[in-house]
């Protein structure tokens, strides 16, 4: 069995990631591995927040919920039943899926901005519950962890998330799955009648794409030490998964990497000085995205010559070759 | 609980619902024509709210201009900005997929709060103005409530007079109908976009002032507006002018009424509900099936 030749390149590309990833907190100080733990955790949920909208193009405008519920489950689990945060992290994960599964039941029957409002109001709806919720979650008081000795495995923790985010990202973008995404992107309707399980497959997604953020919240709440609903329902986070996704480049392997890197940097230099800067940067940024970049930075590379770094596996090279592609082979021969 | 719910005090309840629904109405009447008119879900719908509520309490706070007087300008003000934010950025939106005008309007209104939050600093004013209170048959009513009310039905009313009599009104009621057969009569539709666009920034503006009187303002006060419009918009059926006003109604009753039973936060969460449930069951709005 032989790989297409760009494989080999992508893998290579993996390890050196994943080596330099793996020596950034012996490089640094505690502040560079801090901010490199975050900047991993804002790839995770804009890659999560990326496999519903930008693949599909439901734009999920509450996504916080979802890294607010892990957060909850997580920090109930260590509290109460002194469980491993590890475990309770992937439980945070699930409960977030099942929460989406009841979310995405509702709301993935409305379409295009029906949906982003309705999982907007979803998204208040468990932030005010949580709140109300006392006897579980202590409501606006807030819930203490116990505290950890030093941040490296809570860091270790967000790479391996944001690495699995974007390979799951990159094995989508190059499978017959991601065609069918995209399809429900571009005409739900046509895609429908072409045989693709658009509801299947929406639900699913939804769900993938609401478990990473729960791990992440699991994870945010044992380094953070001390959640309330505030700070896990910062709707701020949301729009941040937003515009990280879209700036990158929405639909694309690098893109949420892309957005997260540079935009985080940013808004790390910016805030100090310029507390409210941001929020007029992103605005703009938005703003700009929507007029002139629709498929963000890697869109623009990409269009400038630069295709490699979409990381698409030519579909002549793919092991599995969609069923759709063969057809058109088929029909491209036939005169 | 027996007590405190007797006939006068939910009377007295109902009618602060009303005027608050009221106020409610006039800013779901200008996202419903903004929506009905170029099918742009307006983000920044919110913001231009927050502004018409600040442009009013810097007018009474530093030049002691009443409430009632400021409107007027807010509202000019607003309509300008309004029909300047369509014709730099949104019409090139306008008939592209609603997402794309969804987040392009989302950085709009980040954008508007960004620049209220540097220039206006976060904290909660008010407008102490007319903090005096009607006594009528055993029922009390806050005078500022009475007045916000009457305000709101003389905007909706001549809002609707504007819609129904004029040849603008007629023109923007025919493009929300079918657009194409307006141009074909000669409609300027790009003229009518702006008219619209202001228009709806102006409403929310007029809202924006009328809340000085009865709420705090802060500069981030603008999304819950803007979802709550929304909601307004569905209920109302989408485009629908009778149907948003009667929604905004409903809603306001259904928040003071909720006051009375439920915690603060809960009140909140009111609109949230009432709109998840309309578009699942509803979702051509509550009281007509086809928009007008």
């Amino acid at each position: 069995m032989t790989l297409p030749t760009c494989c080999y390149k992508h893998i290579g590309g993996l390890f050196v990631t994943l080596i330099f990833l793996g020596f950034i907190p012996f490089m640094g100080t505690t502040y560079h591995t801090v901010l490199a733990l975050q900047i991993l955790m804002f790839i995770a949920l804009a890659g999560s927040f990326n496999l519903i909208t930008g693949f599909t193009g439901y734009l999920s405008f509450g996504h916080v919920v979802y890294f607010g519920i892990g957060a909850y489950t997580g920090a109930i689990l260590i509290t109460r039943t002194g469980m491993d945060w590890v475990l309770a992290s992937l439980c945070g994960g699930f409960v977030a899926s099942a929460m989406a599964l009841i979310i995405g039941a509702i709301t993935l029957r409305l379409r295009t901005h029906y949906f982003s409002i309705a999982t907007f109001g979803f998204s208040e709806v468990v932030r005010v519950s949580i709140l109300l919720a006392e006897p579980l979650t202590k409501g606006g008081v807030g819930i203490s962890l116990p505290p950890t000795q030093s941040v490296v495995t809570q860091y270790y923790a967000m790479a391996v998330i944001a690495v699995a985010v974007v390979m799951v990202t990159y094995v989508i973008v190059n499978s017959k799955l991601g065609l069918s995404l995209v399809a429900i992107r571009e005409d739900e309707d046509a895609a429908r009648v072409y045989g693709v399980p658009t509801i299947r497959l929406k639900v699913g997604m939804f769900l993938l794409s609401a478990f990473f953020p729960g791990v992440v919240g699991g994870v945010y709440a044992q380094y953070i030490g001390y959640i309330n609903p505030e700070v896990v329902f910062l709707p701020l986070l949301s729009i941040q998964m937003i515009i990280f996704c879209l700036f990158g480049g929405k639909g694309t392997v690098l893109g949420p990497v892309i957005g997260a890197v540079s935009l985080f940097l940013i808004w790390e230099l910016m805030w100090v000085n310029f507390p409210y800067a941001h929020l007029i940067t992103f605005g703009v940024l938005l703003v700009v995205v929507v007029l002139y970049m629709p498929w963000g930075v890697v869109g623009v590379l990409s269009s400038k010559g630069f295709r490699a770094i979409e990381l698409k596996i030519p579909h002549r090279q793919r092991l599995f070759r969609s069923s759709t592609q063969s057809v058109k082979a088929l029909g491209a021969s036939t005169p | 609980m027996t007590d405190h719910l007797t006939l006068a005090s939910l009377t007295q309840v109902v009618m602060s619902g009303i005027a608050l629904g009221s106020i409610y109405a006039v800013v779901g009447l200008g996202l419903t024509l903004v929506f009905g008119v170029m099918r742009v879900i307006n983000m920044a719908h919110g913001e231009f709210l927050m502004l018409g509520a600040f442009l009013t309490y810097f007018m009474f706070s530093l030049v002691g201009v009443n409430p009632v007087l400021a409107l007027p300008l807010s509202v000019t003000a607003l309509f300008l900005l309004g029909a300047l934010t369509h014709r730099c950025i949104v019409f090139r939106v306008v008939g592209m997929p609603e997402l794309p005008s969804m987040v392009l309007t989302f950085g709009v209104s980040l954008t508007i709060v960004g620049v209220a939050l540097a220039a206006f600093t976060n904290d909660y004013r008010s407008v102490p103005y007319l903090t005096s209170a009607v006594e009528f048959a055993g029922i009390r009513m806050s005078t500022t409530r009475i007045l916000a009310f009457l305000m709101a039905m003389v905007l909706s009313v001549g809002f609707y007079m504007f819609l129904r009599f004029t040849r603008m009104g007629q023109a923007i009621r025919a493009t929300s109908q079918v657009q194409d057969m307006a141009k074909v009569c000669g409609i300027n539709v790009g003229r009518v976009y702006i008219i619209s666009f202001g228009l709806g920034a102006a409403l929310a503006a007029a809202g924006g002032s009328l809340l000085t009187m009865i709420y705090a303002i802060f500069p981030e006060m603008g999304l819950v507006f803007t979802i709550k419009a929304f909601m307004i918009v569905i209920l109302g059926g989408c485009g629908n002018f009778a149907g948003a006003f009667l929604a905004g109604m409903l809603l306001g009753i259904a928040e003071t009424v909720g006051g009375l039973l439920l915690t603060t936060q809960a009140v909140e969460l009111i609109a949230f509900v009432l709109l998840i449930l309309t578009l699942l069951i509803r979702p051509t709005g509550l009281f007509f099936g086809e928009r007008d």
